[in-house]
């Protein structure tokens, strides 16, 4: 091709690339391996973050920007300018956003994005689906960049099979990559998203690139040349001198490259998330200029020789590699083959390792969370996260895959690169307000940059497809409808502009506008607003928290965190059921790991799965804030926004907490008084018979008593003993009965025959009294499946009762039995006074005998009991007011299951 | 701690100066693009050494403050 | 010394026993049911010594006997305070209230005829 010797057959290509990534793959295996992390601690060396930095110079920097030189002279410079302009200005943005990523334990920009803005999802969609279609076409990019310096070095008549067409080595190199990083990047879901493997892969990628351009740098000055001051002049002879700075470009693209170096996914990746220290952004604040300096230093002489030097046409975009070849330099060539292999392997895998993250993170784990019966999500979910992160790895290299046979390959790299540029751009306001501003809110965050990506897809992104793609030329031409001033490139009627500039003024200036004015409008959400103050104030004592030891004071922080985002009645009944899971009574469990990781995967269906792992972080971790200091920095706000009715709605919050918390108090403290009174009464039932039966065994004990006496002595001693013996049987059942540990033997029976028996058991109660019952028999003849004893130890008890207490002169008992769907209701009402308002709630609790004047033995203890029966059969029983005398009412069903 | 801050822009300054030398659009005398170049490589070059040092000095004055019973840091670069 | 007790209990059974116990050694013994009338009835009856439960329908025997400690003409009279509940709350309050002797249910006849008998003649 071109005029160039090939030297190198295709499979031997092929197998040195094979050999370079497994050495990568070995590099990234040992690193990871946990006794080699331990010892070497020059992995956690500034040299390698600054190193890995370099993924900011992809392919589009090793073989575009000698071809942007060729073009346009000087003006490559721009994209290394105003990323060093920010790394050397560190101490404004860098470190603030690496402190945050820290304290905050942010896995991506989408998750920094939706953190800041109240752990909105919305926003973290919103900025991975502006991520992923701005890195499309940049992906699409390093394909085209491995399938053409493939296309150059590979022979094309070859005695060990040809080199297949250009679509398949990109769709091989695509799949290549996919695999590679899948490997590479989820071996294993790290608990905080680093991967060392990875990062030190990407350092011996970037010193290959470094040393690759350095070298044909060197054999162009000095192997092709006579050293700086023969290229000085062959400069000044070229056309490349013949290029003008256009002032509007020179600071747009300044200023898009260094917005760039911030919002690109994977440079947030390699800047904030894998950064182990925050001292080594010093380094890196001189170090990586310096490293893009290295890289541009030769860029110019390569361009200027290789226009002179190699034939009319040849393209300048791969002038790295043609120049060696030209020269016959076969192991500099196929050095400067792995630069640029370097440079695009290891941009793919780190922006898919980013994306995937916000793809797997915003998109897929809330919406699989949500798919989830909302009660059963349990099991192995790091599993499913690692599955789509594999997926979404796939998903992105395919996209551009896509991308690059769709746009035929055809525009000179560099275009593609600024697209994407200005795509990411515009994340930068809601990124740089929400770090320094504290009244910026999630409305004016989404809307800043939905306006700004549409204005970006529409006059920048959707053209690049080329006339043949989305955007006609007849609309490019005139606009849609006709309509002139909303041309893709000349909106408002500004002609003239740059294309990308036009575009990048546009799309920010809307973008920033709108975020500003919606957030001046509205108000931030409470949580927002911790957010926003932990964000903005992230420097004030951050660092310092005292650490709150004790299992209890966490796990009280956890519920305050959980109920902020689940709400409080969620939360408590989640934390309570959690407790008694544990065993224990109230509200707190132990925070054990079982409970963080169900609690965690609780608060990622609200917040989604990134976010619930950072707040939980906060709270256990100790190098992070910690809830007090947000709980501070909220409280803070508040006094400053003390009139807002968020505000009030807020306080209303904390005190319904309050006020929950002082109920849970008083009831335990009653259950507690419950308790004791409880005790002195069974003491009292059981020492009053016991009293008689001693008295009275000791009188006959004496033997002084005429017999007669003494017969009606022993009479008293045999009935309390009686007593004695039915109240320990009532205390006995109660107590299985409350622990529902009673064991019902269920029957087929009519309440008919129940009733019946109930009814003569019950007769032997005050059996001298005249006592008439009303029944209605064909309505009792149901048949019912329960447990028939049971049921009719209820109806004996009702109907003693009655007998008992029925204060008519001709007292009478109606049971009225009906059935209403599967229940039964029977009522049992008599024609006495019936019982005074302000003991019907008490007359089911134990011991509430209401007067002593009738006592035929029983310690009030039967309603109770009757109370916790129907409740085992499934059932009720309640005191129906209002029917001229007692009345109680039992509904138990028809069917009663068996309990499994 | 002010001097990490004015560096970049200092480096905005020294990046943008070209624009007053660039000749008109269409003005094909023009200046110099080797010299040009240089001077944009010798400003870069200023500035890394710059941002070195004040680096390792910033370093130095953080790991300072840090120190167990020395006040947390209130200087922010957010007021 | 008078020989006159008036026993306020609920228990018809435990009143049996007392009365049983108490007529032998040759006292007289007026029962009481209810908490309500106690006060009034000791007030007329002027007994030598009261027997009082602590827990009665109507009123509480602690209530009765603060009532009494409350006036003159019965500050001093002796009191027997009689409790089925076994906690000692009950014999605390009690004689911070000014029982003159406290006895748990279930008690032995020999202990509370003699108790009877040296409260009538202190």
């Amino acid at each position: 091709m071109q005029g160039i010797e090939p030297m190198v057959p295709f499979n031997i290509l092929v197998l040195v690339c094979l050999a370079y990534v497994l050495v990568l793959f070995v590099v990234a295996f040992v690193v990871e391996h946990p006794a080699i992390r331990l010892r070497a601690r020059w992995l956690r060396s500034p040299l390698v973050y600054t190193l890995s930095l370099s993924i900011y110079c992809t392919a589009w920097t090793f073989f575009g920007a000698v071809g942007y030189a060729a073009r346009s002279g000087l003006e490559f410079l721009t994209i290394y300018l105003g990323p060093t302009l920010v790394f050397i200005g560190w101490w404004w943005v860098l470190r603030k956003l690496v402190r945050i990523g820290k304290a905050q334990r942010v896995t991506s920009i989408a998750d920094l994005i939706s953190s800041r803005y109240g752990k909105s999802n919305l926003l973290g969609v919103l900025v991975t689906v502006i991520a992923v279609t701005a890195a499309t076409p940049y992906i699409a990019l390093q394909l085209q960049s491995v399938t053409l310096s493939f296309g150059v070095f590979a022979s094309p008549v070859d005695t060990f099979g040809a080199p297949p067409g250009k679509e398949a080595t990109a769709l091989w190199v695509a799949v290549g990559l996919a695999l590679f990083t899948v490997l590479f990047g989820t071996r294993n879901l790290d608990a905080n998203e680093r991967h060392h493997g990875v990062v030190t892969a990407i350092a011996v990628e970037a010193v290959v690139k470094l040393v690759a351009l350095l070298g044909v740098g060197i054999f162009v000055v000095w192997g092709l040349a006579d050293g700086p001051a023969e290229i000085f002049s062959r400069i000044e002879a070229s056309p490349v001198a013949n290029w003008t700075l256009d002032p509007g470009r020179w600071i747009g693209l300044i200023f898009l490259s260094g917005a760039a170096v911030l919002c690109l996914p994977r440079m947030f990746q390699v800047t904030v998330v894998e950064n182990v220290e925050e001292s080594h952004l010093a380094t890196a604040s001189w170090a990586f200029p310096l490293y893009l300096a290295l890289m541009s230093l030769f860029v110019v002489p390569i361009a200027v020789t290789g226009l002179m030097v190699l034939p009319e046409g040849a393209n300048p975009d791969l002038f790295v590699l043609t120049l060696p070849l030209a020269g016959g330099q076969g192991a500099l060539a196929m050095l400067a083959f792995l630069g640029g292999f370097s440079s695009a392997t290891s941009m793919v895998i780190v922006a898919a390792i980013a994306l995937a993250t916000m793809v797997s993170n915003h998109i897929v784990m809330p919406f699989w969370l949500r798919m989830q019966p909302s009660r059963a999500v349990s099991g192995d979910v790091r599993r499913i996260v690692l599955l789509s992160r594999r997926v979404s790895i796939a998903g992105i290299v395919g996209l551009g895959y896509a991308y690059y046979r769709l746009s035929g390959g055809s525009s000179a790299l560099a275009a593609i690169g600024l697209i994407s540029f200005v795509g990411v751009a515009q994340i930068l306001p809601a990124m740089i307000g929400g770090i320094f501003w504290r009244g910026a809110t999630r409305a004016g965050a989404a809307t800043g940059m939905i306006l700004g990506a549409a204005v970006w897809a529409y006059s920048l992104y959707l053209p690049s497809f080329g006339p043949e793609g989305i955007i006609s030329d007849a609309v490019m031409d005139h606009g849609p409808w006709g309509i002139a001033w909303l041309r893709p490139e000349a909106l408002f009627g500004i002609e003239g502009m740059d294309p990308l500039i036009h575009a990048l003024f546009w799309s920010l200036t809307l973008n920033a506008m709108t975020y500003c004015l919606v957030s001046i409008l509205g108000f931030p959400s409470p949580m927002e607003r911790v957010q926003g103050a932990a964000f903005v104030n992230v420097f004030e004592g951050g660092l310092t928290t005292g650490g709150w030891a004790g299992g209890k004071a966490e796990a009280e922080d956890l519920l305050i965190l959980s109920s902020r985002i689940l709400g409080e009645d969620e939360a408590l009944a989640f934390f309570q059921a959690e407790a008694r899971a544990q065993g224990k009574e109230g509200f707190l469990p132990d925070p054990t790991p079982e409970f963080l990781d169900g609690l965690e995967l609780r608060l990622a269906g609200s917040v989604g799965a990134a976010a619930a792992h950072a707040m939980l972080s906060q709270v256990m971790g100790g190098e992070t804030v910690s809830v007090e200091d947000l709980v501070a920095v909220a409280n803070e706000t508040a006094q400053v926004m003390e009139y807002s009715a968020k505000l009030e709605e807020q306080s209303e919050e904390l005190s319904r907490v309050a006020r929950q918390l002082r109920e849970a108090n008083e009831k335990l403290t009653q259950l507690s008084e419950q308790k004791d009174a409880f005790l002195s009464q069974i003491s009292h039932e059981l020492r009053t018979p016991m009293t008689s039966i001693r008295a009275f065994s000791e009188i006959l004990m004496a033997g002084d008593v005429p017999s007669e006496q003494a017969a009606r002595h022993a009479g008293i001693i045999h009935s309390e003993a009686i007593r004695l013996t039915r109240l320990l049987d009532d205390l006995l059942d109660l107590s299985v009965l409350e622990n529902g540990s009673v064991r019902l033997d269920l029957a087929l029976v009519t309440v008919l025959e129940l009733l019946d028996r109930a009814l003569l058991a019950a007769g032997e109660t005050l059996p001298e009294r005249q006592f008439a019952v009303r029944r209605d028999l064909p309505s009792e003849s149901i048949y019912v499946t329960t447990d028939p004893d049971r049921l009719t130890q209820v109806f004996i008890n009702l109907i003693s009762n009655a007998r008992k207490y029925c204060d008519a002169a001709q007292p009478e008992l109606r049971i009225v039995v009906r059935q209403r769907g599967g229940r039964m209701i029977a009522d049992f009402i008599d024609n006495g006074t019936g019982i005074p308002e302000e003991s019907q709630a008490l007359i089911f609790e134990k011991f509430s005998r209401l007067t002593d004047q009738n006592r035929a033995g029983g310690a009030g203890l039967g309603l109770a009991i009757c109370r916790e029966v129907m409740a085992n059969l499934g059932g009720t029983i309640t005191y129906l007011p209002g029917q001229g005398g007692a009345a109680f009412r039992v509904t138990f069903p028809l069917r009663l299951q068996k309990a499994a | 701690m002010d001097a990490a801050r004015l560096l970049p822009i200092l480096g905005a300054f020294l990046f943008l100066l070209p624009m007053l030398w660039s000749p008109m659009p269409g003005e094909q005398t023009g200046r110099s693009t080797a010299a040009d170049g240089l001077y944009l490589f010798l400003a870069w070059a200023i500035l890394i050494v710059l941002a070195a040092l004040l680096g390792s000095r910033l370093v130095s004055i953080e790991q300072e403050k840090r120190r167990p019973g020395s006040n947390p840091e209130t200087d922010d670069a957010g007021d | 010394m008078g020989r006159h007790v008036l026993l306020v209990e609920d228990e018809p059974n435990i009143t049996e026993a007392i009365r049983f116990i108490l007529a032998r050694d040759g006292w007289e013994v007026t029962a009481l049911t209810d908490g309500a009338a106690a006060e009034a009835a000791i007030r007329s009856a002027r007994p030598d010594v009261v027997i009082l439960d602590v827990m009665l329908p109507g009123r509480s025997g602690l209530d009765v006997l603060a009532a009494l400690r409350a006036d003159e003409s019965t500050c001093n009279l002796p009191v027997l305070m009689l409790t089925a509940r076994g906690q000692g709350r009950d014999r605390a309050e009690a004689e911070r209230i000014g029982a003159s002797r406290f006895m748990t249910k279930p008690f032995s006849n020999s202990e509370m005829l003699a108790t009877v008998r040296e409260l009538a003649s202190a």
